[in-house]
Formats: C-alpha cells, structure tokens, sequence
C-alpha cells in the first residue's frame, strides 16, 4: 500500500464517522421548522460550546490562521483579541435574544429585528445581506477542504474531487437532521480541531528548533520584524496601527452578528448554556496560539510553500511525519471547514426562506422546510463552481463582508435596548453604513487613516439611525414593552 | 457587593482589556523580551488578556448567582 493510500483511508474512514454521527443526530428533532431551524431549542451546554467554537473558527483559522503568522507574524495577533471580547457582550445580549425566541416564536436574526421593526423591506435587506456574505464564505470552506485533500494525497484526489467529496457529505447531514447534525458534527469535529491543533503546534517547534523558547529567539535574530505589533501587510510591508486596530474593533462588532452563530441563541435549552459558553469561549480560542505556532514553525524553514495558506499541510508534508499523523491532521483540517460550512450552507438556506420568500409566499411548515432542503442543494451547488475556479478575490470578498456583518449590530442593539429607535431609523441606517462599507471595500485608497470600511459603515450608520428615529414617531409603549422587559427568573438558572 | 456594583466593573474592565489590545494601549507591552513560556512578551500578553475576559464573565456570574437572578 502506497503511503497516500493510507492517508487517504483514514480521511475516509473520518468522513464516515462524521457523516454517521450527522446522520443519527436527526432522529430526536421535530420535523417542524422550529425542529430543522432551531433544534427545537433544545441544545446542552457541551453542543452548544464546540458548535459555538467550531462555527465561529472555519477553515480561514485552521489555514489561514498559520498562514498569517507564517506571512504576516505578529499582524495575526488580532485574531486573539477579537475573538474573546467579541464573544463577551453575547453573555447579556444571548439570553435576551433567546426569551426574545421563546416568547414570539422567532428562528432567525431577520425575525427578532423585524418583530421590533415591522417592515418587509427590512426582512429582504437583511436577507441579501446574508447571502451576499454567506457565498463567498462557503466557496473558501469548500474550497480549504479541496486544498487539503489535494495536498496530502499528492493530488491523486484533485481538488474538484475532494471538495465535492467532503461536502457532499456536509449536504447530506444537513438536508436529512437540519441544525441537530450541525450541532453534533461540530461537537466531533470542535474536539478533532482542538487535539489536532496542540499536538501539532507543540510538536513543529519542538521537533525543529527544540523548543518554543529557541524557534522565537532565532526568528528575533533572524525576522524581528514578524515578532511585534501590528506585523507586515498582506504585501509584505510593516502593517498600520490604524489598520491593526480597526480590523479588531470591526471584528469585536460582527463576531456575533453573523447569522449562522446569532441564530444559535434560538438554540439553547436555556439561558444559563448561553452565558457559560460565554464564560468558557477563551477557552476553546487558545487553540489559536498551537496555530499560530504552526506559522511560525515555519518562517525559518528551507523551503516555502507555494501560497502562505499552505504553510499547514507543506509543512506537515515536508516534516516526514508518519502517515496516520498526516491523515489525521488532514481531517482536523477538514473539520475546521465542514463545521462552518454546515452551519453556513444550513444558516444560508433558513435565512433565504424564513426572511425573504416566505414572506411573499404562503407556506405551510412542511413546505418551508421542503424549500430549505431545496436551496441547501441550489447554494451547495453555486459555492462549489465558484469553488472551481481558482480566484484570489475571493478572500477579499469575505474579508469585505465583516464590514457589512457588523452593520447589523447597531441595528440589533437598537431593537433590544433603545425605546426610541423606529422602523426609518433601522432601515435607513442600515441602508447608508452598508452602502458606505461597501463604497470603501471597492475603493479603498479613498479610506482615510487606513480605517477598515466597517468602521467607516458605522460612523454614517449611528448617525442616522439616532436622527432618523427622532425625527419619526416613537413605537406604541405596548409593542416596545415586549421587547425591552428583561427576561424572567429561571428555574434552571 | 451589589450585582449592578460588579456589572458596572467588569463592563469597564473589558473595554479597558480592549484598549490594552490595540492602539495605544498596547505600545507598553509591544516587546520580544522577556519570552514568556517560550512565547515573544506581547503574543503572551494578549493571551494573557484574552483568558482575563472568560475570568471576568465568570465573576459576573457568581455575583448574578449571589443575588440570585441572571442579568441581561
């Protein structure tokens, strides 16, 4: 047996675990759309931890993550801080959002802002917003788990193949137990990432240098400039601290407002699993520093990989580690993927029916859950001939898209907890960030300070959020009531 | 001591770890030496503040469990 054929049997007999493990995960759900869309609001601590962790860190952190400290050092850095803080207002807003759920019935983001903002333009926008940053986002994962397959198989498993492979396994999952097999499947894949990540983030320095202690302190004689904030662009010149700092503040404000992980909240058996996760989310983000020692492991290294984003498997391909090992960092990595790309492909498809179609078309529950199924295969499909064709500008749309993703938090923050905004308000400041976001993304020499066009977004979005709403008619006391009242005692709590 | 007393703390206490994190806060810390754990100083400062958010969540939590109601 050749050594790629036992890297890939153990990639293979991974597949069929997960696929088992999504598979049995459905027959507790209702078949309802509350069943297929929120788990029936059902979910314990232990799932709700991994799929918080796994959703949030996809195949950009795995690859990318490694790939940035390998390219760009200390630039890298921001993922530490983004992430923790980002999670920590959730530990307020989750529970709300999730009594918010319980009480009115809501599954999606798109709801809880239109049941305090009664529009259906908003709905819409919502919605498009979504899909417009989901795509872009699927394409990479499927496009990382490709990557991989191709790498450590010597390319006897091309790209095209092992994408559609791994997927299709994710598709299967997803359209038979809905958001009970994203739920499961990233509980596995959450631990595969974890074990993967520490054994191989302490075994490259040791292995190497002899240590994590002499592999920095030849890269500070050799590569200082990699060592400190805010690191190098993406061109290789010294980073700026304005762009350094606004790529976290961006980051800290969309972490929670993407709506595959918002829509998690109507997940949770109960409120106190949404704040412990809270409390325990820097736990699972220090799996970033094994990952990011993985990059670093690799500044010194003869040899260099074709694209910064394969420094992971180039490097474990190149350190002539058994091939279980490899087989097993390979399904680490495709792990990190399919558990985002799951809780995208499912969050894409309950968005696009809850928010936008089912709003002009009445449905029956069966019918709407019918039509999920249906545009989970429509926008697999979409993000795999994307996912074909090799096109850097991809990265630069997802990158782009957290700009728009964190206009949604002021809305969001103004139906839960100002009395005065209105339905102008919302829809119009959501309108002008947006658009202002996406003017900066396609002309970013115009951004002064070097600013991310987030932050750009928000500075014209607040403003007309609080002008609009006090210039239009305040809410009836009676409809704000229900959504500002805090959420009662629990028993459970 | 009060919840609100504790909420009102942390709440100040993780916009202060922000401001640590980035500029200008981070000058101070934006160092090679001393490595810590192996770790060049300024990747095991932000480490270090990013476990001190899950730290101060949890101590939101006892003082809500003390008073015997969740906030939100």
């Amino acid at each position: 047996m050749e050594r790629w054929h036992f890297i890939a049997l153990v990639i293979g007999v991974y597949l069929l675990v997960t696929l088992s493990i999504g598979l049995a995960a459905g027959r507790k759900s209702t078949k309802s759309v509350q069943g297929f869309v929120a788990g029936d609001r059902d979910f314990g601590l232990l799932v709700f931890y991994f799929v918080t962790g796994a959703s949030v860190y996809s195949a950009f952190a795995f690859l990318g993550g490694p790939g940035w400290a390998y390219s760009r050092g200390a630039a890298a850095f921001y993922i530490l801080t983004y992430g923790a803080l980002g999670m920590a207002p959730w530990y307020w807003v989750g529970p709300r959002v999730a009594h918010l759920g319980r009480r009115f019935g809501f599954v999606t983001q798109a709801q809880l802002i239109t049941g305090r903002f009664p529009s259906r333009s908003l709905s819409v926008l919502i919605a498009i917003l979504t899909l417009g940053a989901f795509i872009p986002y699927i394409t990479l994962q499927m496009r990382g788990a490709g990557i991989v397959i191709e790498a450590v198989t010597e390319g006897h498993v091309p790209l095209a193949l092992g994408a559609a492979l791994a997927y299709g396994i994710v598709i299967i999952y997803v359209l038979t137990s809905g958001v009970m097999a994203v739920g499961w499947t990233n509980t596995f894949q959450g631990m595969f990432m974890l074990v993967i990540a520490w054994t191989l983030g302490l075994y490259l320095p040791f292995h190497l240098y002899g240590g994590i202690g002499p592999m920095f302190e030849r890269i500070a004689a050799e590569r200082p400039e990699l060592l400190t904030v805010p690191g190098l662009a993406a061109n290789g010149e010294a980073w700026t601290w304005g762009g350094y700092t606004t790529a976290i503040l961006v980051s800290i404000i969309g972490l929670q407002m993407w709506p595959h992980l918002f829509m998690k909240a109507f997940t949770a058996k109960n409120d106190d699993i949404i704040r412990k996760t809270a409390i325990l989310f820097p736990t699972f983000q220090l799996f970033l520093v094994p990952v990011f020692l993985i990059g670093f492991a690799g500044v010194l290294f003869a040899e260099a990989p074709p694209t910064a984003d394969f420094i992971l498997p180039f490097m474990v391909l190149k350190t002539e580690l058994p091939a279980l090992v490899v087989g097993l960092f390979c399904a680490g990595a495709l792990s990190a993927s399919m558990s985002t790309g799951d809780a995208l492909l499912h969050g894409a498809a309950s968005v696009t029916v809850e928010d936008g179609i089912g709003l002009f078309i009445p449905l029956t529950d069966g019918q709407r859950r019918a039509l999920m199924r249906g545009l989970i295969l429509v926008v697999g499909a979409v993000a795999y001939i994307f996912a074909l064709d090799d096109q850097g500008s991809l990265v630069a749309l997802l990158l782009g898209s957290y700009g728009i993703i964190c206009q949604l938090a002021p809305t969001v923050l103004a139906a839960l907890y100002w009395r005065r905004a209105t339905t102008a308000g919302a829809l119009t400041g959501l309108l002008s960030g947006s658009i202002t976001a996406v003017f900066f993304f396609l002309n970013g020499g115009l951004r002064p300070l070097d600013l991310h066009e987030g932050v750009l977004g928000l500075l014209v979005h607040i403003p007309v959020l609080i002008v609009v709403s006090l210039m239009t008619p305040p809410q009836s006391p009676e409809h704000i009531s229900g959504f500002l009242e805090s959420p009662p005692v629990e028993g459970s709590a | 001591m009060k919840t609100s007393t504790v909420r009102r703390g942390v709440a100040i206490f993780l916009v202060l770890d922000g401001l640590l994190a980035m500029w200008p806060g981070l000058l101070p810390f934006n160092r090679i030496y001393p490595l810590v754990f192996g770790l060049p100083f300024v990747m095991a400062w932000l480490t270090f503040l990013m476990l001190l958010v899950g730290i101060a969540l949890f101590v939101v939590a006892l003082a809500d469990r003390a008073a015997g109601r969740p906030s939100s």
